[in-house]
């Protein structure tokens, strides 16, 4: 039982080793592209810190100098950035 | 007694302080003689350094004679400013018929370093390889305007869609910026609103986003978009080609 627990347990560290970075790489390119979306529409943001997902292409993003946004697609394909 | 003893003691310091002074007199002539050869070393060696100076303007004039600074060197003491302005030329424009000239002034300035009767042979000598660098450098810019042309709307949306350098929703936010932008040319050139200068200022506008949001992460569709700039925008102002895209 405790080999079998042991093995799980490195098993476990070994995904999270392996997955942590590409999440964290991943989080990161999705903050930089909000911050893109939101200086081409040209509000105020300097960069974005911190990103919520609520659906699929939906996205809260609280920006570096205390602004929130609401970042989603619409049904015609269109970026809409709204001020929350 | 006491005083005999103390004469030549008297008698010594003297002689002691004598012989001090001939040796310290010597080694002062020794140093003088050996610092006044020195400075003649010294002022041998200067005298060959200021005088190439001199001999390079006397050797630039046989140059000028020769061939490409014919205009430039009109005075003796101008060739230096001369020189800067032919390589701000070298930076400042496209450097397809300016190239030439600062490869030829700048051997020159290599050629004053060596000696004064070899200087007219040296130039010939790096000459060939700075232009030969300069053709390199210039030929990559022809080749790639020459490749610019087939950058059309659609390669560049190609393009645009496969990069990796701009995210989802920037690719989105951009792709509806760009149809906003052919709708109102569509619109100017159906005669129901707009002007040409703001279409062009908006289109600029578009196009320093685009190569901002490029430039880091694929350097060279960044590069082709700079170079199709203009080809694009005539795709855009002309009516009939505007026709063809839509």
């Amino acid at each position: 039982m405790r080999t079998r627990a042991t093995r799980w347990a490195l098993a476990g560290v070994a995904a999270m080793l392996l997955v942590g970075p590409a999440v964290a790489q991943e989080n990161a390119a999705v903050l930089k592209d909000l911050t893109a979306v939101i200086a081409l529409q040209g509000l105020p943001c300097g960069q974005v810190v911190r990103a919520t997902k609520q659906a699929d292409n939906d996205y809260i993003a609280s920006c570096q100098d205390g602004n929130r946004y609401r970042v989603f697609t619409t049904a015609q394909g269109r970026v809409v950035v709204q001020k929350q | 007694m006491t005083k005999v003893i103390s004469d030549p003691m008297r008698f010594g310091r003297p002689m002691l302080t004598v012989t001090v002074m001939l040796g310290v007199l010597a080694l002062a002539a020794a140093l003088v003689s050996q610092g006044c050869a020195s400075k003649g070393k010294v002022a041998e060696v200067q005298p060959t350094v200021r005088e190439a100076p001199p001999a390079e303007v006397s050797a630039a004039p046989p140059a000028e004679t020769v061939l490409p600074e014919a205009k430039t060197p009109d005075a003796p003491i101008p060739p230096a400013p001369a020189e800067q302005p032919s390589g701000k030329d070298d930076g400042g424009s496209p450097a397809k018929d300016e190239t030439p000239p600062p490869s030829g002034t700048v051997p020159s300035r290599r050629e004053t370093t060596s000696p004064n009767v070899k200087t007219p042979k040296a130039p010939a000598a790096p000459a060939p390889s700075e232009p030969a660098r300069a053709k390199k450098d210039v030929e990559p810019s022809p080749s790639r305007q020459a490749a610019a042309p087939p950058l059309d709307l659609k390669s560049l949306e190609t393009r645009l869609r496969e990069t990796k350098a701009i995210g989802v929703f920037t690719k989105l936010s951009l792709k509806n910026k760009v149809d906003d932008l052919l709708s109102r040319f569509r619109a100017y050139h159906q005669g129901k609103g707009g002007k040409l200068p703001e279409l062009r200022q908006s289109y600029d506008l578009l196009m320093m986003k685009v190569l901002s949001l490029l430039q880091d992460g694929d350097p060279p569709l960044a590069r082709d978009i700079v170079t199709s700039q203009e080809a694009l925008w005539g795709l855009l102002a002309d009516p009939a080609k505007f026709a063809t895209l839509s």
